[in-house]
């Protein structure tokens, strides 16, 4: 009756119960301590985690719960708005990002951002593609064009819009403009994908592309998804962290999170007990 | 039931009102516009864009440099109006929305929108036409052109506060520079707006008379340069149209009428232009 | 843990539970009267029994039916997922049981009352199981991990008894070759008692699973006392 295998899972089932991870991801951001203030107000508390390379992960929690303002500190939004400051470590590959180590362009290039409203540029589909290239690249012509189609490639969107390259990105339903908009963060050889309910304002089929091609994205870049749909984070990510009132409650992987979850808040949360 | 009935009613009484209303605004313009037409066509020839107005009495004649006259001015005006009402526009949308300054800046803005424009002309003559000692031009354009200032600034602040936030800020994720943002996707989502807010502009002061008397007043004659009394349409209209002579009446006509097309076609060669920019 | 939000989840859930544990009780009737039926020679309770396994079986499939419809329409995660999907298990086992109890029925009629006089252990397998069914379903209702462990720990004695029974009869049977049959029948009553031991060993092991999320199937039992302090611990 006792075999080896059985033991051993037992023992990574014991391992998982008391939260220590069992794999071995390369960690591609690094967050520590991280305190977020909208001037006087604190909104984010000491938040830690890991983020794995080539994976998805996925935050979750009530609105309001700071899950949107900590991934917009992974490519320093705030540095938009007067007031908002953050404080810890967010280490991407070993680089604080917080105290302007890496200059805001660079990071911006290495992290791109993918928001809940999609929003093409009012400029033809190629010029779109090709904005941020042209800041970041001294690529014009064919190299352009050659980068400009494998973005929309990756994005899959080449098909639809190959024969329409300059009509301008208004033109494009719903889903496809947040293609759209992927694409334009792929053409700069991101290394991070940050998405801020990306689907939110999708119908079911533009959601289900964008979660096919999130599946596809992940095997070259590392992909952090804000949703507030519980289903899409069990579809489509490998982690989950939970957040509530700024605080982060739980976090790992996915499957175990969603079937046997080790905080209660994140039970009650996650089974729509919400008292 | 009853209910139901006398909501039906009050949806058709309703209908009813409104449609007359509209009619009634629809029937003036059509006899304003057709009124024009009618008797201003007949003053529109080839010397009425190269004469120089005759003498009361003789056939002929044109209102050539007043023709020409309205145009500099309101180009001018134009020239140093737009530049500066989209800046100030900009910064109203941009930096000023919740600062002291922007606010203050606003109420004068929209204090000088409802401004009499005899009051603009008065300003202008003391501050320009007496210390150079004689109309001119360029007192006409700067008239027309603190006119046309607020009008554009208001628009253009309007028209960038309209484009979603989210644009600046999927720009910026792309690691755009804010100073690169601004002209490359912000004015060009807002664009269609600003010019309508320009036109507007140009259109309102097309067709102003008061600020003209005195800064630029009128002249028959041919300018010879901006620095003197320059000759516009619509004082001549002014003039003309109170005048005892029929030839004259006949040039205020073609006058008119060339006001209200001159602003017409503007405005829909600008919606085309547009229209086809954004390729729908 | 605080009510869901959509109150028809937990009417849903509510109705599951309920569903089995009128399942529970079928079983248990079935399981005794089957055995009455035995001490008795009671040919029309046997068949009364063969015939009540037809509303066990109608049972099963509503709570079936009742686990996909939940399934369906709340998308149920965590400790609701863990609890339908043990639901879907335990019914399978009880359903088994059912089954377990008319194939007892039916031995009765075959031996047609030339039943030997010892029924050996069996009076003390009957009682056990009883008791235990009894516990399972007081684990399950409760979410007694504790209860269900000593569920799990009775099954030794239960299958001592029946190797018990087993040998007696063997004695019987050598002594006695005319009423070979006869005690090959008791058994065969005896196996079947010990695998409706088994079942509701299994019961128990679900019962474990939805409270801690931890599969204790197939582990060793000095493990599972380890895990359930361990869970004691955390709380």
């Amino acid at each position: 009756m006792i075999s080896v295998e059985s033991k051993n899972q037992a023992a990574s089932s014991i391992d998982r119960l008391l939260g220590k991870e069992t794999q071995a991801d390369e960690i591609k951001l690094s967050v520590r301590n991280l305190n977020f203030y909208y001037g006087e107000k604190q909104v984010l508390f000491g938040n830690t985690l890991d983020l794995a390379k080539n994976r998805v992960t996925a935050f979750i929690g009530p609105s309001g719960c700071g899950k949107s303002t900590h991934i917009r500190t992974y490519n320093r939004m705030f540095d938009l708005y007067k007031g908002h400051r953050a404080e810890g470590e967010i280490l991407l590959d070993g680089i604080n990002i917080i105290d302007a180590k890496i200059p805001a362009l660079t990071l911006r290039r290495r992290v791109g951002m993918i928001f809940q409203k999609p929003t093409p540029f009012p400029m033809s589909i190629f010029d779109n593609i090709a904005y941020g290239m042209k800041l970041h690249t001294k690529l014009r012509g064919n190299a352009m064009a050659e980068r400009v189609e494998r973005a929309l490639r990756d994005a899959a969107l080449w098909d639809e819009v190959k024969d329409m390259l300059n009509k301008p990105g208004t033109a494009l339903s719903g889903g496809q403009q947040q293609r759209l908009c992927i694409a334009r963060a792929l053409a700069v050889q991101p290394e991070v994908i940050l998405m801020d309910e990306p689907c939110s304002a999708l119908d079911p089929i533009a959601t289900a592309k964008i979660e096919a091609l999130i599946d596809e994205l992940k095997e070259k870049f590392t992909i952090i998804i804000v949703t507030h749909n519980m289903q899409q984070a069990a579809r489509v990510s490998d982690f989950t962290a939970f957040f509530f009132m700024g605080r982060l409650i739980e976090f790992g992987e996915t499957n175990t999170l969603f079937t046997s979850p080790a905080e209660q808040q994140t039970e009650d949360y996650i089974t729509g007990r919400f008292g | 039931m009853m209910r139901q009935r006398r909501r039906k009613l009050v949806n058709r009484m309703v209908l009813l009102a409104s449609g007359l209303a509209t009619l009634i605004a629809l029937v003036m313009l059509g006899w304003i516009l057709g009124d024009v037409a009618l008797q201003g066509i007949g003053a529109i020839n080839w010397d009425f864009f190269t004469e120089l107005p005759a003498p009361p009495g003789e056939q002929g004649g044109g209102l050539g440099s007043a023709i020409l006259g309205t145009f500099l001015m309101t180009m001018l005006a134009a020239m140093m109006a737009v530049p500066f009402g989209v800046l100030v526009g900009t910064y109203l949308s941009e930096f000023g929305r919740d600062s002291t300054v922007g606010r203050i800046v606003r109420y004068l803005s929209d204090i000088l929108v409802s401004a009499p424009s005899i009051i603009i002309r008065v300003f202008v003559y003391i501050v320009m036409v007496k210390p150079m000692g004689h109309f001119s031009g360029w007192a006409g354009a700067v008239s027309l052109a603190i006119i046309m200032l607020p009008v554009v600034s208001r628009t253009t602040e309007e028209m960038l506060k309209l484009v979603p936030h989210e644009l600046r800020e999927a720009a910026l994720a792309l690691g755009a520079p804010y100073w690169k943002i601004m002209p490359q996707v912000i004015y060009r989502a807002a664009v269609a707006g600003i010019i309508t807010g320009v036109m507007l502009g140009v259109a309102r002061v097309a067709g102003e008379t008061a600020p003209l008397l005195f800064t630029a007043l009128n002249s028959p004659y041919w300018m010879e340069s901006m620095n003197e009394p320059l000759g516009n349409l619509t004082v001549t209209l002014f003039n003309y149209a109170m005048s005892p002579y029929d030839d004259w009446h006949s040039l205020a006509w073609g006058a008119a009428f060339l006001i209200t097309m001159a602003v017409l076609v503007t405005t829909i060669i600008t919606r085309l232009v547009l229209h086809r920019r954004s390729g729908h | 843990m605080p009510d869901h939000t959509l109150t028809r989840f937990d009417a849903d859930l509510a109705d599951l539970r309920a569903l089995l544990v009128a399942m529970i009780k079928i079983v248990r009737k079935n399981i005794k009267q089957s055995l009455q039926a035995l001490r008795e020679d009671d040919l029309d309770l046997a068949e009364k029994v063969i015939k009540q396994d037809e509303a066990a079986n109608a049972l099963e499939v509503q709570a079936d039916e009742a686990a996909r419809a939940l399934i369906v329409r709340h998308q149920p995660a965590a400790s609701d997922l863990r609890f339908v999907f043990a639901a879907t298990k335990i019914v399978t086992d009880l359903e088994r049981m059912s089954d377990l109890a008319v194939n007892i029925a039916q031995d009765v009629l075959r031996m047609k009352e030339r039943r030997p006089q010892s029924l050996g252990a069996i009076p003390d397998m009957q009682d056990l199981i009883l008791d235990q069914l009894k516990n399972v379903r007081d684990a399950y209702l409760n979410r007694d991990t504790h209860l269900a462990q000593t569920v799990i720990a009775h099954d030794q004695r239960i299958n001592e008894a029946f190797t018990n029974t087993q040998r007696v009869m063997l004695t019987y049977m050598a002594e006695n070759p005319g009423a070979l049959s006869q005690y090959m029948a008791l058994i065969n009553i005896a196996k079947v008692l010990e695998r409706i031991g088994d079942h509701i060993t299994n019961i128990a092991e679900m019962v474990i699973y939805t409270v801690i999320g931890h599969e204790v199937r197939h582990i060793d039992h000095g493990k599972l006392a380890e895990l359930l302090s361990d869970e004691d611990d955390d709380e």
